[in-house]
């Protein structure tokens, strides 16, 4: 089955792959041009009014394409969403644009131009241009995974998720975000990682930080820190992409075995709901709306039938007929519904058009054409 | 240290343009049609050169490329592994004729056996034509493609040297047979395998009994790596396997670490220039990349006979330096550090003073050499060597 998914996302995916732009930017911040690497979902359409979480990748230049190459591959499974990606090249300001005071701790100098550019300048940037929505996830290591925690600090913060990969925290910084995090109130990701053989200095730091907020209980701040065992300063960056990803994204995915049988089955009041319920949150969450996808539309069927939820049938028959009026999805779900009910007539005539709709990535025209046979011989 | 290498590297890398993906319609006669090829070529890559770069084929290419170049990207610039050259092979909807295979053998028939003439008789040979590429070929499948991928596996002097197998689907008696060839297999050989918690149940079932079998064998010229993943699922597990597979196959051409250092160095038994050139021949061999020595590296190895007090080491370590870059300071410098060390002030003097006249490298600059030098002039007012050995 899920290789037939496979099969299917295949057909798209020729000469439409995600596509890498660099582009020089004029920074009055930071008084010179700084080049960007930017990553556009594949199939990337400006007319399309979809909005894109914003992804913010500092150390660019090595960070950049792991990210890209993480983003790109989950998105293709729909383990989260496409996103645009930008990189910022540090390569030759590194030192200067992660510059913190040596006394108060806070950027300072060509740290606080940096901190501008980013909000000031590059966001705006970026928005004027890509359709971005206002889910943004800013990434750093080492350093510059220190000088993210920064924006934690304003009123409202520019970003939703932080992703620390073992991070150089500053003094006073673990104390200052323990702080700040109690009392957050917006839903806020932070991610932090650390391995075996990570530098001494750092790992100790980072392991005290995550000592403190592993017990934080504000139920707005979602955390996860991962120590990893077999890797260092470097080879934990591509260990740890993917679980903050995962992390970040987890309330976005398709239903799961786990999701169906804990949740969608034993939600009160019914299956339905729980998907109306789930694509909610998705949109409370990360502020833009998410297709209900096929897989989910399955899970409930499969829920409805389970639990024999006329109600639940009939209502996804409807919402398949309003999200996918040209695909096949539409035709077997309000077939499914009418045999249901008993209703040879309405389900024969429900299966029997969508032969000339699009296939799916589970229902084909022999699925179909099976369904018809068997109300047929039933009669 | 580490921090001052990371900064060197930034400096370093920042400059070079980076790399794009090149698309290529390839016509297979094997296949009689044409296949659609996504190639990342090293980012300086230079036809005229005499530097040769291993290959990393990616199956599924359509989903697993990505993934593929951004960990080689990440870890070349770090220089965790050498640039290499990257094939992806887009197989879309002929991906279920490409793996067909026998249920019972698990071995690729009909289509699937064309497929993997493609890939041995057409596709690695053109890529091999038309790149500068080293005998070091990587194979990357995901699922039924990582099945596939086991039959090189199988033949005499096989195509690839490493495998990296994301969640494989084994099917038949092919576990069976890759433990068996595994076993007596003498050229060197990457396996690299990997399942997850929530990995699709009878795939994980498959993995966990091959995994098994693989994890007894004792040969020397094995190299294998299981990773068994939490909370990921067969398609969240893949891009964490990828970077902890390409990590481990390139361990030997990663700069010495501090594990190395201390397990290794410290402890060999005979001069450094000989545990050093041996593991340069061990890259060269295995990859089919010569690299020279690194400063860094010399430099770690001067401190580890430093340290264990082996002078002999210093003066060979030197002579060695001095044979791959004879124009610049340091090997000189370490022939100087040498004499000192054994108490032939003057001769080490001299030797310093002749370094100043050489180019001075990230590490061993005029300022340091001329610091050794002062210090060693007033050491050698009450110094009574005589010049016998010169």
């Amino acid at each position: 089955m899920q290789k037939i998914t496979l099969f299917l996302l295949f057909l798209f995916s020729i000469f439409m792959d995600a596509q890498v732009i660099y582009q020089p930017i004029e920074s009055l911040k930071l008084g010179e041009t700084r080049d960007l690497k930017i990553q556009l979902p594949r199939n990337y359409n400006s007319e399309d009014k979809f909005q894109y979480p914003l992804v913010i990748v500092l150390d660019g230049d090595y960070l950049f394409e792991p990210f890209a190459g993480n983003i790109d591959y989950q998105a293709y499974w729909g383990e989260m969403p496409q996103c645009v990606v930008v990189g910022i090249n540090q390569g030759k300001s590194r030192e200067k644009d992660l510059f913190y005071d040596k006394e108060i701790f806070f950027p300072a100098h060509e740290g606080a131009s940096f901190f501008e550019f980013i909000g000031m300048e590059l966001i705006p940037f970026i928005e004027s241009k890509y359709n971005v929505s206002q889910f943004r996830i800013v990434a750093g290591h080492d350093l510059s995974a220190n000088f993210i925690n920064y924006y934690l600090f304003k009123d409202n913060p520019i970003f939703r998720a932080f992703i620390l990969l073992s991070p150089d925290l500053a003094p006073e910084m673990s104390g200052r975000v323990l702080d700040r995090v109690t009392g957050l109130k917006t839903d806020t990701f932070y991610y932090m990682a650390t391995a075996d053989n990570d530098i001494d200095s750092l790992k100790g730091k980072i392991v005290d930080h995550n000592a403190r907020l592993g017990i934080i209980s504000n139920s707005k701040m979602h955390y996860r820190f991962d120590d990893f065992t077999d890797a260092d300063h470097y080879s934990l960056v591509g260990l740890g992409i993917p679980k903050a990803l995962n992390e970040i994204f987890s309330l976005y995915k398709p239903i799961n075995k786990k999701e169906y049988t804990d949740q969608v089955l034993t939600y009160a009041e019914g299956p339905f709901k729980y998907l109306q319920k789930k694509y909610a949150d998705i949109k409370f969450f990360y502020g833009f709306e998410k297709k209900v996808v096929e897989n989910d539309i399955r899970a409930v069927a499969a829920a409805g039938m389970k639990k024999d939820d006329r109600d639940a049938l009939r209502d996804l028959s409807k919402l398949a007929q309003k999200e996918y009026p040209e695909s096949m999805i539409s035709a077997y779900y309000t077939g499914m519904y009418w045999e249901n009910e008993n209703n040879v007539k309405k389900a024969l005539h429900s299966y029997q058009s969508g032969l000339l709709l699009k296939a799916s990535d589970f229902i084909d025209k022999e699925m179909l054409l099976d369904k018809i046979y068997k109300l047929k011989h039933q009669k | 240290m580490k921090k001052a290498l990371f900064f060197i590297f930034i400096l370093l890398c920042s400059i070079s343009i980076n790399a794009q993906t090149i698309y290529e319609q390839f016509e297979s006669r094997k296949l009689n049609s044409t296949r659609e090829l996504k190639i990342r070529l090293p980012k300086d890559y230079d036809a005229d050169s005499n530097l040769k770069y291993p290959v990393i084929l990616v199956f599924d290419a359509d989903y697993l490329f990505e993934p593929v170049v951004g960990q080689v990207a990440f870890q070349t610039y770090f220089d965790k592994m050498p640039e290499a050259i990257v094939v992806g092979v887009i197989q879309g909807k002929d991906r279920f004729y490409d793996s067909y295979h026998d249920e019972i053998s698990g071995v690729p028939i009909e289509f699937g056996a064309r497929f993997y003439e493609f890939i041995s008789t057409e596709l690695i040979p053109h890529i091999d034509r038309k790149y500068k590429t080293s005998k070091f070929k990587v194979a990357v499948g995901h699922d039924l493609m990582a099945n596939f991928m086991n039959s090189f596996l199988l033949k005499d002097d096989p195509l690839f040297k490493a495998y990296v197998n994301l969640s494989p689907d084994f099917i038949g008696k092919m576990d069976d047979n890759i433990a068996q060839r595994l076993k007596w297999l003498k050229e060197d050989v990457f396996y690299y395998m990997a399942t997850s918690e929530d990995d699709l149940a009878p795939l994980r079932t498959g993995i966990l009994e091959a995994n098994e079998k693989l994890g007894q064998l004792n040969n020397k010229a094995l190299k294998y790596y299981f990773d068994d993943f939490k909370g990921d699922s067969h398609y969240t597990l893949v891009t964490g396997a990828l970077s902890q597979a390409l990590d481990k196959i390139f361990e030997l051409y990663k700069p010495i670490s501090d594990r190395e250092f201390k397990n290794d160095i410290l402890t060999y038994d005979g001069t450094l220039d000989t545990y050093i050139t041996k593991r340069y021949k061990k890259i060269d061999d295995l990859f089919g990349i010569n690299k020279p020595i690194s400063e860094d590296e010399f430099e770690k190895i001067i401190k580890a006979a430093e340290q264990r007090g082996d002078v002999a080491s210093l003066e060979k370590i030197g002579k060695l330096a001095n044979k791959q870059d004879p124009t610049t300071s340091y090997g000189t410098y370490y022939m100087a550090l040498h004499a000192e060390r054994i108490g032939k002030t003057k001769r080490a003097k001299k030797l310093y003073e002749s370094a100043l006249d050489l180019e001075s490298t990230p590490h061993i600059n005029k300022d340091l050499i001329l610091l050794k030098v002062e210090g060693l002039t007033t050491i050698a007012v009450d110094d009574n060597e005589s010049d016998i050995d010169d």
